[in-house]
């Protein structure tokens, strides 16, 4: 006890108040749009507010959930975050281990290869064109395929698995065990933290990303939520030239908490994933398989 | 002199052969890594054929190489336009702010979340600073401009500090345009790009720091000497591919935050494609743009890499 | 081995695969007109022998048909077939309507869909968008003028024949029909215009302050004193001074321009608007305001969110503004604890005569354009179903709706029954996804029909629209879009200038002295000429003359 409260250092004390100050900025942002998004209209007709509304109303969760699609937008942005992480990092991480092998044949022309991908791309037309040609146009996969794989991920990848021990797949190699099964059985386990941090990246991206629904989906029920709430946050912005469109109509609801409350519902689901991963930054979970 | 070169012949013909039963050797390895060239091949190289339009005067009824071949018409109308060397500048000046401090920040982050001792308030630290994330800029931008306004917080608590007398339109200062772009994108990644510094960090063997603690380390060395050391390879890949995108800015970031007050420091190369462009319905402009930016990161991905090499006789990518 | 053999295989099928893309664009572009060009021929049997002028073809053919129709305005959140309206007309011509919309940027959706050959049956789209010259110029939809003649000549008697003159394409071919389109001897006829051009001030504070002039540069700064002065906080609300829609760009050039009767030509020819005195002695006005700290800049930085806040609780003392964007704040207004502080109309700034202001008063160009794409399965149906929607019948149906349930004809003037009119006005929400009446579905709206219906608006909005409609400039409508679009040299030309011309306003405004005004607006003017103003000046010229050769 006496110990441990004499490790309490002045630095201890201003690194948790530094702390707090940043997570009281980090937090603010999304505090606010919660705050605004809760407000009654009578009060967002008036503008935002700083910390929380005096009037409550759940009207922008309602013109939210009564979209028709926004059921299937969910099932369809749960399975493409799942099925696009699982391969992407499956597939990223595979090439990234034979690519990080020293002997590996080719190396260097392969990585020329791989760099240009980074850098160079046809742009959007290209794009949808080979799209249609593979016959994704306008199917689940074409969310899952084109993202099967980026350098950045793969050299993020390789660069970590160079700390992993060559004598561990060394001798694994000595019993006999084929390239996969050092991959699948050595590499693998011994790298979760970049597994996890990758996972994150691309789960998250996968979840926030509209723009490929925008672009190669048309069947409303293959849209992902983030697409669908990307078109209601549209319809809700009408700016003042377009209200020439409704002449006698005016305005339609307040569009202010209807854009926060989507935004709100779009980032909900995926900000809960965050601690499930967070066990894997942590701890050091390289520990175990060396000393084992 | 024959025997020489039948020799040679010989070395070459066997040299090849030895290479086909090496590559054999390691047809597990291979087949690991063809994959991804196949997928490099379909998804990346097939739609670069298309690059042909900046050469061009493309229409889209008409089929790809049937278009009028304009050589280098459209480089020389950006080249010679002293808009895009301005936004050549803006690009390079958000991005120094970006490689130097932005780059600093999250591995200060990351190293001080990892001095903190409390398992609890570590994890939720960790848990908050993220979250400004998943606001897409769209809506964050608008919060934004709504606290840069003259009514807004920021005005309100600068005037509280005592550090400023009256209201400044923030935004609509040229001059202030980078540091507003640097400080939001900051406070909006921060978090996030630590993320992959934590999981370099996690990776350390904890008993280089139980040895160093025996040989009597205090904490400020053994950070410097143990943790740093240790994520140096990744602090060091993520400078290059850093350096390798610093003509490239965040466009919806610079999007929704620009407007014609402060557009003599806030049109990136991204803008300019944009305004000059895409507006207008010009293929064939737009993509030569991008052409040249491609070529020029990708040069300097090879000259960092090519440093590194001299420098450190290690390529780091 | 069957590893490497599986490898070559795979490596094969991409090299197939490049070959086949590379060649994507032409197989696909060219494999849908050829396809509609087959199902032409193939209607044009079954129609020939029924066609005739005296009747709409829609009559003949209620069969139940599917169209897409795509409508350009990613805002647009209204469905068919689930309204009143919609579901009458369904019925009632068999066809049913799948409305489509952006999500994104209506020109890159319409471009993949060109590429793609996956258009929809019927396009509305502003020719603001830069795909709109693609879709005709390019092949991607029919003629409507060849489409009538062959299938519905009813048509030509449902269009309006300037509309016509002024938009068949220089091919002698009519692309599209607008809605909106106000000619000019209707609108000097019924007094009803498209004009929205105000210059709005909030109505009790500006009665405190004794209504002072502000139509001279002098009145003008010193209003803006006195409420520097003394209503520096009104009612408890800071007060903005100033707003000009649209920023440099369009509230302090056009817009002001012609609240200034800044001409468009000069004895016929093209006239520089910018280099006018008049209009160059406001733009010092508003720099000696932005100096002595009487106006600010943030009209120019604000985004929507803030101008719709500031609007909505009053904040703004003067706008330049057009009165369409306040129907919603002045509702808000009117019905707030200050019920006088919504915004009214009063005459602007004027240039040193006095001139009447030259307020724009909508035009033939419309506002929407609605095209029949040549993916379109059934063009026969399409322009049937289009000259029914165009016809006095079918602008009653969409925006009145049923005789005897939504309208009911009073001395021989139908309107909309109070029930209906009570719905729109509590509750125009369930107005329009219910009944879908008035402007719900504006695509085709045809104004000179419908506004003879529209129920009359309350007096917040009449205290601007009046005034706007007073003040137009019923022959100005041949001026309108004279500046050329796409991607010529002189729409990149006119671009630059315009982008350019939007950078320097905030620098004039907030230039410290007239004589850096002076030099910045010199230093435009020659950048003006290097970015290629002589062939901007000599297209509009060009335009202009070929319009009024139309009317003569």
């Amino acid at each position: 006890m006496r110990k441990k409260l004499h490790s309490v250092t002045a630095f201890d004390v201003v690194l948790a108040i530094f702390m707090a100050l940043i997570c009281f900025a980090c937090v603010y942002p999304m505090w606010y749009i919660l705050a605004n998004s809760l407000a009654a209209p009578e009060i967002a007709n008036r503008g935002p507010v700083a910390w929380w509304p005096k009037a409550l109303s759940l009207d922008a969760y309602k013109v939210v959930f009564q979209n028709e699609y926004i059921l299937s937008g969910f099932k369809i942005a749960i399975l493409r975050t799942v099925v696009a992480t699982f391969t992407h990092v499956f597939f990223t991480s595979m090439v990234a281990y034979g690519m990080s092998r020293k002997d590996l044949i080719g190396k260097k022309l392969y990585m020329k290869i791989a760099m240009i991908t980074m850098f160079f791309n046809g742009g959007l037309i290209p794009n949808f064109i080979l799209m249609i040609k593979l016959k994704l146009y306008n199917t689940f996969w074409v969310y899952i395929l084109p993202g099967m794989f980026t350098f950045y991920n793969m050299v993020i990848f390789m660069s970590f698995l160079r700390s992993i021990p060559e004598s561990l797949m060394e001798s694994a190699r000595l019993d006999g065990a084929s390239e996969f099964t050092v991959y699948w059985k050595i590499v693998m386990p011994n790298a979760k933290p970049v597994i996890a941090t990758i996972g994150l990246f691309t789960a998250v991206y996968h979840w926030n990303d509209y723009y490929q629904g925008v672009v190669y989906i048309r069947d409303k029920t293959l849209e992902p939520l983030q697409t669908i709430l990307y078109k209601l946050l549209a319809e809700t912005s009408m700016t003042a030239q377009q209200q020439q469109a409704m002449l006698a109509l005016g305005g339609t609801t307040t569009s202010a908490t209807v854009k926060y409350a989507a935004m709100f519902v779009g980032a909900l689901p995926i900000l809960c994933l965050y601690p499930f991963i967070q066990k894997y930054l942590v701890k050091g979970v390289m520990l175990g398989a060396i000393k084992g | 002199m024959n025997q020489q070169k039948a020799e040679k012949k010989m070395s070459n013909s066997s040299r090849f052969q030895r290479g086909i039963k090496d590559l054999w050797k390691q047809r597990e390895l291979q087949a690991m890594v063809w994959p991804g060239l196949i997928w490099m091949a379909v998804f990346s190289y097939v739609p670069l054929v298309f690059l042909y339009i900046a050469f061009t005067d493309y229409r889209i009824s008409t089929p790809l190489f049937e278009n009028n071949f304009v050589g280098l018409k459209h480089f020389a109308a950006f080249l010679s336009d002293d808009r895009f060397w301005r936004s050549v500048y803006n690009t390079l000046g958000m991005s120094a702010l970006r490689i130097t401090l932005g780059f600093c920040i999250p591995i200060f982050f990351a190293l001080m979340l990892n001095e903190i001792k409390n398992a609890k308030f570590k994890r939720l630290v960790q848990t908050l600073s993220y979250m400004p994330h998943f606001i897409s800029w769209a809506i964050f931008g608008g919060i934004l401009l709504t606290w840069l306004s003259q009514s807004g917080i920021i005005n309100q608590l600068m005037m509280t500090l005592g550090l400023q007398d009256k209201p400044i339109l923030y935004n609509g200062d040229p001059k202030k345009f980078w540091w507003i772009a640097f400080l939001s994108d900051t406070l909006k990644e921060m978090g996030w790009s630590a993320i992959i510094y934590l999981a370099a960090i996690s990776g350390i063997d904890p008993g280089l720091y139980e040895a160093a603690e025996l040989d009597g380390a205090g904490r400020w060395s053994k950070m410097w000497n143990i943790t740093i050391q240790c994520i140096r390879p990744t602090i060091a890949l993520l400078f290059i591919l850093a350096v390798s995108g610093c003509l490239t800015s965040n466009f919806d970031q610079i999007f929704f935050l620009s407007n014609s007050a402060n557009m003599a420091r806030s049109e990136t190369i991204d803008l300019y494609i944009y305004n000059m462009g895409i507006v207008s319905g010009r293929f064939s402009f737009s993509t030569a743009v991008l052409f040249f930016r491609s070529i020029i990161a990708y040069g300097l991905l090879r000259l960092c890499n090519f440093t590194s090499v001299k420098l450190t006789g290690e390529s780091i990518i | 081995m069957k590893k490497l053999v599986s490898v070559l295989l795979a490596a094969i099928m991409i090299f197939s695969l490049a070959a086949c893309a590379k060649g994507g664009g032409t197989e696909t572009t060219s494999a849908a007109p050829a396809q509609t060009e087959a199902a032409k021929t193939e209607n044009t049997e079954a129609a020939e022998t029924t066609v005739s002028a005296d009747a709409p073809a829609w009559e003949k053919d209620t069969s139940p048909i599917d169209m897409e129709w795509f409508v350009g305005a990613s805002w647009y959140g209204y469905t068919w077939g689930d309204s009143l309206s919609t579901k009458h007309i369904t019925e009632k011509t068999g066809v049913n309507i799948n409305i489509v919309t952006p999500t994104g940027d209506v020109s890159e959706e319409l471009n993949l869909m060109m590429i793609s050959g996956t258009l929809p049956d019927l396009i509305s789209l502003g020719s603001w968008e830069t795909c709109y010259n693609t879709l005709y110029e390019q092949g991607y939809t029919y003629a409507l003028n060849e489409l009538a003649d062959q299938y519905d000549p009813y048509f030509w008697k449902v269009v309006d024949g300037s509309v016509v003159a002024w938009h068949t394409k220089s091919d002698g071919n009519l692309y599209c029909v607008p809605n909106d389109a106000y000619g000019a001897e209707q609108m000097a006829e019924t007094g009803m215009t498209a004009a929205v051009q105000t210059f709005l001030v909030r109505k009790d504070l500006y009665e405190d302050m004794g209504s002072p002039d502000m139509s001279t540069p002098e009145g003008f700064l010193n209003t803006l004193r006195t409420l520097k002065n003394e209503y520096a906080t009104y009612k408890g609300v800071d007060i903005t001074p100033f707003y000009a829609q649209g920023g440099s760009g369009y509230g302090l050039t056009s817009y002001l321009q012609n609240f200034l009767a800044v001409p468009y030509e000069e004895d016929g020819k093209i006239y520089d608007r910018i280099s006018n005195p008049d209009y160059i002695e406001w733009l010092k006005t508003f720099r000696q305001a932005y100096q002595e700290g009487l106006i600010g800049i943030d009209y120019l930085v604000d985004s929507d969110d803030q101008v719709t806040e500031k609007s909505n609780n009053g904040a703004y003392f003067c706008m330049l503004r057009e009165w369409s964007g306040m129907q919603e704040a002045n509702a808000i207004l009117a019905s707030s604890e200050n019920p006088d502080s919504y915004y009214i109309a009063i005459d602007g700034p004027a240039n040193s005569n006095g001139d009447a202001p030259l307020i724009f008063p909508g035009s033939l160009d419309g506002w929407m354009s609605t095209f029949i794409s040549k993916d379109c399965k059934d063009p026969a149906r399409a322009i049937a179903f289009l000259t029914y929607m165009l016809s006095e019948e079918g602008q009653k149906d969409i925006f009145l709706g049923v005789e005897g349930e939504t309208y009911e004809v009073v001395d021989g003037k139908p309107q909309l029954t109070d029930e209906m009119i009570e719905l729109m006005n509590s509750d125009p929400n369930t107005f329009a996804t219910q009944y879908g009446l008035v402007d719900t579905y504006w695509m085709l709206r045809n104004s000179v029909i419908v506004d003879q219906w529209r129920p009359a608006s309350p007096y917040y909005i009449t205290a601007m629209s009046d005034w706007a409609d007073k003040n137009a400039f019923v022959n100005g409508g041949i001026y309108n879009n004279l500046e050329p679009t796409g991607d010529s040299d002189e729409a990149i030309a006119a671009t630059r200038i315009n982008q350019r011309w939007q950078e320097v306003v905030p620098e004039l405004i907030t230039a410290a002295s007239d004589e850096e005004f002076d030099k910045i607006l010199s230093d435009f003017l020659a950048a003006r000429d290097s970015y290629g103003y002589e062939k901007v000046v000599s297209y509009e010229q060009n335009l202009l003359d070929a319009r009024k050769a139309l009317f003569q």
